[in-house]
């Protein structure tokens, strides 16, 4: 069955765009992330034109973020005060990275840094959380050899001290303000939303449990692609409202199966499916890398999320 | 010397302008004369409607021919700008490095024939209508260095190729006899990929190696129902549909979250 986009002003097969949001939506819901890494290819393979794939993608990530918080609310797994201050971080650094963008286009050759950013950060905080994670999961995880003494110290000496209750951690307001910053430039660089970016950091660098990590995080997704879509909307005129809420009608239930297949799965069992995402997103990237293009132009993918 | 006015040699730039004067005038002689306007093809659909559930048209497109000539027809859109991104060889990889502006491809070229167009006519008049890949990207105008022209006007075509926007389909325009001449039908698949505009199907006549005949017929592609409103809201009033596009999926999310909520409720109720 075929549906006409109207903004895109094309034809595609309907159960292919709500398959594949069903797809993302699961990883959304498991994982908390927007899966905009993986879906913006996916509708450039399946024929939309790159902009309208970047600026629809965002919106039908509001709805999965939408239906994934929800559930993740109900599990108790949502820090709002977290949220905000991620929020107010991730949209900071975002706008830096973005000016950082138009600075290295200008210098040249951007395109080769940000892959290889992509490649490097990906491939690093992947391999990190297989790695541990597996340590964890044979109950083989060495003593870390580091004195948290002293940086506990120098943490609990920044003002702006705060509780965060359903995370359970008390940080200063720039701990994971700053680090949400470095994320927001870096998914910004990268052309992504930052969850796979900001789930592992708040897991290791701020002690949050995993679960209530994804939560948040999907928390935070559902502001930054909101004001993304709008952005587009009215900016590039680029959303396609039909074609986002068919991915969103997949991506909706997905992230249901997702944040309940989450319950039953161990903190450290989520981290190794994200962290195995990651390496294979890395590995794809490599061997498109070497491979020789089919074509030597290509469409031009503006936006993002 | 002519009554006593001496004659001096003309000036060199004046003998070189009559020259070329002369030249262009023996070749507008010599060259081909244009074909002659024939009767417009009848084509069903006139205009093809992009509804809901649009998937592509097939389009019907006959006319008469004198007897003895041959039918090539080409859907055409107007030519455009379009920027892509260059890939480049870095090392053992490929990376994108840098935007090609390409300006004077036609956004649709779509080609039928009663037979293979270089059996049809002589390369000349191939490339005077531009009725073949060489002679179609030839005039195209790709912003690489000169010596990579040729490549990329090449992989230009293959792009449009592969989303079905350009195409050579011969042997597909049916000939038969008819009391005044042939009759020519021609039945083809108008691409779901291909944009909304004006197009235009032209017909040319063949004889001998030349074209002798030309019509062409306008072909509308526009948006209708639903999609035409949407599209318009979305360039007509942006803010209004960015506020409604983040509703509607916000809805659509805690809609759905409200809707498996109480289908666990049942569960458990069971």
């Amino acid at each position: 069955m075929t549906i006409f986009l109207p903004v895109a002003g094309i034809s595609v097969n309907l159960f292919v765009l709500v398959g594949a949001g069903g797809v993302v939506g699961f990883l959304s819901g498991l994982l908390g992330v927007g899966g905009g890494f993986l879906l913006t290819p996916l509708l450039i393979f399946i024929g939309i034109p790159p902009t309208i794939a970047a600026a629809s993608d965002s919106c039908q990530i509001v709805a999965a973020s939408a239906s994934g918080v929800a559930a993740h609310f109900r599990f108790g797994n949502v820090d709002y005060k977290m949220g905000a201050v991620l929020l107010l971080g991730g949209l900071t650094g975002g706008r830096i990275g973005v000016e950082l963008i138009h600075v290295l286009r200008a210098l040249g050759n951007a395109d080769l840094l940000i892959t290889f950013t992509y490649i490097v950060v990906l491939g690093a905080v992947g391999g990190a959380m297989m790695i541990n994670c597996i340590w964890v999961l044979r109950g083989a995880l060495p003593e870390p050899h580091r004195k948290p003494v002293r940086r506990v110290t120098f943490l609990e000496k920044l003002p702006l001290q705060m509780d965060f209750p359903r995370c359970r951690v008390r940080h200063s307001f720039f701990v994971p303000f700053f680090l949400c910053v470095l994320v927001g430039m870096l998914a910004a660089i990268m052309g992504v939303g930052g969850g796979f970016l900001m789930v592992p950091m708040m897991v290791y660098l701020l002690r949050i449990p995993a679960h209530v990590a994804v939560g948040t995080d999907l928390f935070q997704i559902l502001f930054t692609c909101a004001g993304v879509t709008y952005m587009q909307a009215t900016t590039n005129f680029n959303v396609d409202i039909v074609l986002a809420l068919l991915l969103a009608a997949g991506s909706t239930i997905g992230a249901q199966i997702g944040a309940r297949v989450s319950r039953y799965l161990r903190g450290e069992q989520l981290l190794i499916i994200l962290a195995s995402l990651a390496l294979a997103v890395v590995g794809r990237m490599i061997v498109g890398l070497v491979t020789t293009p089919e074509f030597l132009l290509s469409p031009i993918a503006k936006g993002g999320h | 010397m002519i009554a006593g006015i001496p004659l001096r040699p003309a000036p060199v730039p004046f003998l070189c302008a009559g020259l070329l004067l002369g030249c262009q005038i023996c070749r507008a002689a010599l060259a081909d004369p244009p074909p002659a306007a024939r009767p417009a093809p009848a084509l069903n659909p006139q205009t093809v409607e992009m509804g809901a559930f649009f998937d592509g048209a097939r389009v019907h497109l006959e006319g008469v021919a004198e007897a003895g000539e041959q039918v090539i027809v080409v859907a055409r859109g107007a030519e455009q700008a379009e920027d892509f991104n260059r890939k480049r060889r870095w090392g053992p990889i490929w990376i994108s490095s840098g935007r090609v502006h390409v300006t004077g491809g036609p956004s649709v070229w779509l080609l039928f024939s009663s037979g293979p167009v270089g059996e049809i006519l002589k390369p000349h008049a191939i490339r005077l209508h531009r009725l073949d890949r060489a002679s179609l990207t030839a005039p195209v105008h790709v912003a690489v260095e000169e010596h990579e022209t040729s490549l990329f006007r090449s992989t230009y075509f293959d792009l449009k190729r592969s989303r079905q926007l350009y195409a050579e389909q011969p042997g597909t325009v049916q000939l038969r006899p008819s009391a005044s001449g042939a009759a020519y039908t021609l039945d083809f698949a108008w691409p779901r990929t291909a944009p909304p505009g004006s197009y235009r199907t032209e017909v040319y006549f063949c004889r001998n190696g030349e074209v002798v005949g030309l019509s062409e017929a306008p072909l509308k592609v526009v948006k209708v129902g639903l999609p035409k409103t949407i599209a318009e809201l979305s360039t007509g009033r942006a803010s209004l549909y960015g506020i409604l596009c983040i509703l509607a999926a916000a809805a659509a999310g805690f809609g759905m979250d409200r809707v498996v909520g109480l289908m666990g409720g049942k569960r458990h109720a069971h």
